[in-house]
This record gives structure tokens, C-alpha cells and sequence, in this order.
């Protein structure tokens, strides 16, 4: 009896670990994405042949684990090796391959051009990167990237010291996020829209019109969400940029009020008390 | 006149030496914990996926069940069963050794089946003890972490004051209910009358009683001062290590800490009553 209990226990603990089960797989992609990251933590010092050998362990992975969530994370790590190497042309046609393989997947293809976009940046082409980013909103405005890309563009103008290109993608993002929320001022759509609008009024360093946007949300999600955080922003927008204390313990006291269990609402006494 | 811890330790040695039979509840608890714990580790993976992942998912979230990050709820996981399992065979196997023990500084035959079924009469009293301990221990920990919170600044050592201070209020604990199962097995005293006497005795012997607890858990303080690295450990070691730290700690606690505190403490406890 001993023995057909030990049998059956040894059987239940090894038996796991031939399988190929979804586990498996993850731990085998853990342990090429971590040579990976050797390589990207740096990239000068490592050898071309120490590169092309995490590429070929990567494609491996790939081909063996094609309809796997994390063969798109593999393929696109591959690109990634070929950036940190300064290997743009290969990444760009990494990607490009990515695009074609998955092309029913608007995440996956808006990815890709993103970081084609994102290699042509890497090489100081603005024209051609912006021209992949707008490629991103045209074709896959409501993907998670293709939402960021309006701001990420006057991030990138921004980046490059051209003010009055970074104003002029601005108020385009702004009037693209308005056009998506528009279309049903109740989704998740529309918060996500009006989250990033008062964000790019921020960046313009139009607080009023930032804190205005902030508002909308509130009236327009207060029953479907809580507000605490938006409500925490507006204050710290009031106190920073407008330097408004009034209006700044008035939004805290409104937080209180309305929030009071609020995870903010300790911070929010405490700096009434101030 | 009191007895000496050092008269006790020696006792240890030299009643191990003739009896190492007394190892077997230790070792038996060891085992199960052990294979606990590796059903922890396989809860992601197939068939175990199907039983044990629900209530991971419900309680810790689906990321707990997808390499690597499983390894980050194995600490907090197995310190719950292993409270589960302190409760429902710990407690009779405490209070076999404690029988055992007897047997041996009695210079007796040790047995350790007769030792169990006079144990399992007094299960639920057992059971029970242990119960109230570890619903104490769990607000002491609970209390230590709220009053940190609140009293200590925000400052980067807040978390190891965490520990130490938790630490410190476990073994205080421990340390009130340490003699009550030897009142209830050896002593013949009802539950609460044992737990009371506990409290009564570690009164009297309160430094010699504080060191029979803290001594031995000083080998297990690697353990947890790695198991605060969880994640540090995972992403510049390997995951699987918290696996192997997990087993050492299921070693170190059962086989070195439990035998050290119970044996001492019953042998502290039959020095100063029956001798």
C-alpha cells in the first residue's frame, strides 16, 4: 500500500515537468528573453556572434512555439537585438516580417510599425519615423498604440528641441483624442481619449484647459468609476502650476468629501493640514 | 532551583544520541510539509492547474499563475499552509513528542504509536491550542505591521523594522504559549487551565523561556531575510531558488527550530515539575 502511495505520489510531481503545457513554455521563453536582455543591458560590449546566437535561440523558440502568445514576444525581441545593435535595416525587416505574419492583429501589426518608426528614430530620420507613427493612427487609431501615438509624436518633436512642431502635433492629438471621444462620450474610449487630451494640454502648459478636460471626466465617468485620482491631479495641477492654494484645498476638501474610504484621502488631510 | 539551559541542551544532545526515534514526528511533519510545497510549486501546471488554480486566481490574481512570477507567492503560500498544517498534524504531533520525550528523559522504551494514539485522545484540545496561537500570532503580525505604519516614518528601512519588530512579537507570543502542551499532555490539565499555566510558568521563567524560543529561530533568519528578496533573488539568480530557500526553510524550521524549541521546552519543563 506504502509503496503504490509513494508510486502514485512520484508519478503526480515528475509527470509535470516532461509536459509541454502553457508553463513550460513560459519558463523556456524566460530563458532565452533573459540572454536577450544581457544583450540589451549592453549592447557595445557584446560580441556580433553572441548576438546572432540569442537571434537563433529566439527564431527557435519562435518556429517551435508558432501559435503561442510569446512567439509574437520572441519575434519582436529579435527586432529589438537588431536596434540595440544598431542593425536598423534588419530590425526594420524583422518587423515588416512580424507585420506580414500577423497581419490580422491590429496590436501586433501597430507594434510593428511603431518600431519601424522607432529604428528610422534611432538613425535621426524624423521624416521617415513620423511618417510610420501617422501610419500607426491612420491604419490602427484605436490600438494601444496607435491611442498613444498622437502625443508620442509631439513627445518626439519635443525631444528634438522643434517648439513649434511639438505645439502644432499637439493640438493634433488633441483634436484626434476629441474626434475618438465624440463618437460615444460614455466609453472607456472616451476616458482613455480625455485622459490623454489633458495630458496634451499639459504638455502645451494650458492648465486651465488641462484641469477642463480633468472635469469632463469626472462628470462623464463619476458613476461608473471613482474619481479620487482625477480629483488628487486637478489639486496637484491647482498647488504646482496655477499656484491657486485655494482651489487646491477646495478640490482636496471635494475628495474628502466625496471619497472619503479614498486611498488619497490620508495624503489629501495631510497636506490640508499644511 | 532553576534549570539551566546549558543543563537542558545537554540533555538534548544525549537524549538524541540513545533515541532517534524522537526525530520521527519532526521528520514525519517535514515530509508533509514538504510535498505541501511541492504542490504549491506545480499549482500552475497540468492537472494541478485544475484544483489548486481557482484559488489562486480568486485570491492572488492570474499573473500568480504563469512563470515566473508563481515563484513570488511560494514564501506567502507555503507560510499559510504550513499554519494550516501546524493546526491540523502539527498539534498532534507536538503533542507526541512531548509524550516522547518523556519517555526518554524517563530512561523508557520510546514508542512512538502508542505515543501518537495516546496523542490523538487529546486531539482537539491540541488542535485547539495551536488555534488560538496562531490567531494571536496572526494580529500580533497584523498589529506590528499597522503600528509601523503608522508610527514609523516613511523611511527606506521601514520594511526590515517591519520584520524585526513582527519578529519580535511571534516570539513573545510563542513564548506565553510555549509549556501549554506540556501542562495538557504531561500536566493532565484541561485546554484553557493548560494555557493559563503556560502563561503562569513563562512568568516565572520569563529570560530562560525567551531564549529556549529565540535561540533556535536564529538559524532560520537567513531564511526569511532571503525570502524578503523574493524578487530580487528571481530576476538576478534564478526563480527556481525561492524553491530551493522554501525547502531549506521547511528543513531548517522542522528539523532544527521545532525540534530545538519543543524538546527543550518540554525538558525545561519536566526538570523543574516531575524531577
Amino acid at each position: 500500500m506504502k509503496r503504490v502511495f509513494l508510486c502514485i505520489l512520484f508519478t503526480m510531481i515528475l509527470l509535470p515537468g516532461c509536459g509541454q503545457d502553457q508553463y513550460a513554455i513560459e519558463r523556456e521563453y524566460w530563458r532565452v528573453n533573459r540572454q536577450a536582455q544581457a544583450v540589451f543591458k549592453n549592447p557595445v560590449a557584446t560580441p556580433m556572434n553572441e548576438a546572432d546566437r540569442v537571434v537563433n535561440l529566439l527564431r527557435k523558440f519562435a518556429s517551435a512555439h508558432e501559435k503561442n502568445v510569446l512567439a509574437v514576444r520572441a519575434e519582436f525581441t529579435i527586432g529589438k537585438v537588431y536596434l540595440a545593435k544598431g542593425m536598423y535595416d534588419q530590425a526594420r525587416g524583422q518587423f515588416e516580417a512580424v507585420s506580414r505574419k500577423y497581419a490580422q492583429s491590429a496590436a501586433v501589426v501597430s507594434e510593428a510599425i511603431f518600431l519601424t518608426g522607432s529604428a528610422y528614430q534611432m538613425q535621426d530620420n524624423a521624416d521617415a519615423a513620423i511618417a510610420q507613427f501617422r501610419k500607426v493612427i491612420a491604419k490602427y487609431p484605436l490600438s494601444p498604440r496607435g491611442l498613444q501615438m498622437p502625443k508620442y509624436i509631439a513627445l518626439y518633436y519635443a525631444s528634438r528641441h522643434e517648439p513649434l512642431k511639438m505645439q502644432e502635433a499637439y493640438k493634433e492629438a488633441i483634436a484626434h483624442y476629441e474626434g475618438l471621444a465624440k463618437k460615444d462620450m460614455k466609453s472607456a474610449l472616451a476616458l482613455r481619449a480625455y485622459t490623454l487630451i489633458a495630458e496634451c494640454y499639459g504638455g502645451l502648459r494650458d492648465w486651465n484647459k488641462s484641469i477642463s478636460a480633468l472635469e469632463t471626466i469626472i462628470e462623464n465617468f463619476k458613476d461608473k468609476a471613482p474619481m479620487d485620482g482625477v480629483l488628487l491631479n486637478i489639486a496637484v495641477i491647482y498647488l504646482r502650476e496655477l499656484q491657486d492654494k485655494a482651489r487646491f484645498r477646495e478640490t482636496l476638501a471635494r475628495l474628502l468629501k466625496d471619497y472619503p474610504s479614498s486611498r488619497y484621502a490620508r495624503a489629501a488631510q495631510e497636506m490640508l493640514k499644511k | 532551583m532553576k534549570t539551566k539551559l546549558r543543563t537542558v541542551y545537554h540533555q538534548i544532545i544525549q537524549v538524541l544520541k540513545s533515541q532517534l526515534k524522537l526525530l520521527m514526528p519532526f521528520g514525519i511533519f517535514a515530509a508533509v510539509e514538504s510535498i505541501v510545497l511541492t504542490f504549491v510549486y506545480l499549482a500552475p501546471r497540468v492537472p494541478f492547474r485544475a484544483v489548486l488554480g481557482p484559488p489562486i486566481r480568486a485570491f492572488k490574481g492570474e499573473v500568480y499563475l504563469h512563470y515566473p512570477a508563481n515563484f513570488l507567492i511560494i514564501p506567502e503560500v507555503s507560510s499559510f499552509m504550513r499554519n494550516v498544517l501546524t493546526v491540523i498534524l502539527g498539534s498532534l504531533l507536538a503533542g507526541t513528542a512531548a509524550l516522547m520525550i518523556r519517555q526518554a528523559f524517563w530512561k523508557k522504551a520510546v514508542v512512538f504509536t502508542s505515543s501518537v494514539v495516546e496523542a490523538s485522545r487529546k486531539y482537539f484540545q491540541l488542535a485547539a491550542i495551536i488555534l488560538i496561537f496562531a490567531v494571536i500570532m496572526q494580529y500580533a503580525y497584523k498589529g506590528v505591521g499597522l503600528a509601523v505604519m503608522k508610527f514609523v516614518p516613511q523611511v527606506q528601512w521601514k520594511g526590515p523594522v517591519t520584520i524585526v519588530l513582527s519578529v519580535l512579537a511571534l516570539l513573545i507570543v510563542q513564548a506565553f504559549f510555549n509549556y501549554a502542551i506540556a501542562f495538557l499532555m504531561l500536566g493532565n490539565e484541561k485546554l484553557f487551565k493548560a494555557i493559563w499555566s503556560s502563561f503562569v510558568f513563562f512568568g516565572k521563567n520569563i529570560w530562560q523561556t525567551l531564549l529556549i524560543v529565540t535561540l533556535p529561530f536564529l538559524f532560520y533568519v537567513p531564511i526569511i531575510i532571503l525570502q524578503y528578496k523574493t524578487a530580487y533573488l528571481i530576476d538576478n539568480v534564478f526563480p527556481e531558488i525561492v524553491l530551493i530557500i522554501a525547502y531549506i526553510g521547511v528543513i531548517i524550521s522542522s528539523l532544527i527550530v521545532d525540534l530545538l524549541v519543543t524538546m527543550s521546552s518540554i525538558l525545561y519543563y519536566l526538570n523543574n515539575k516531575e524531577s
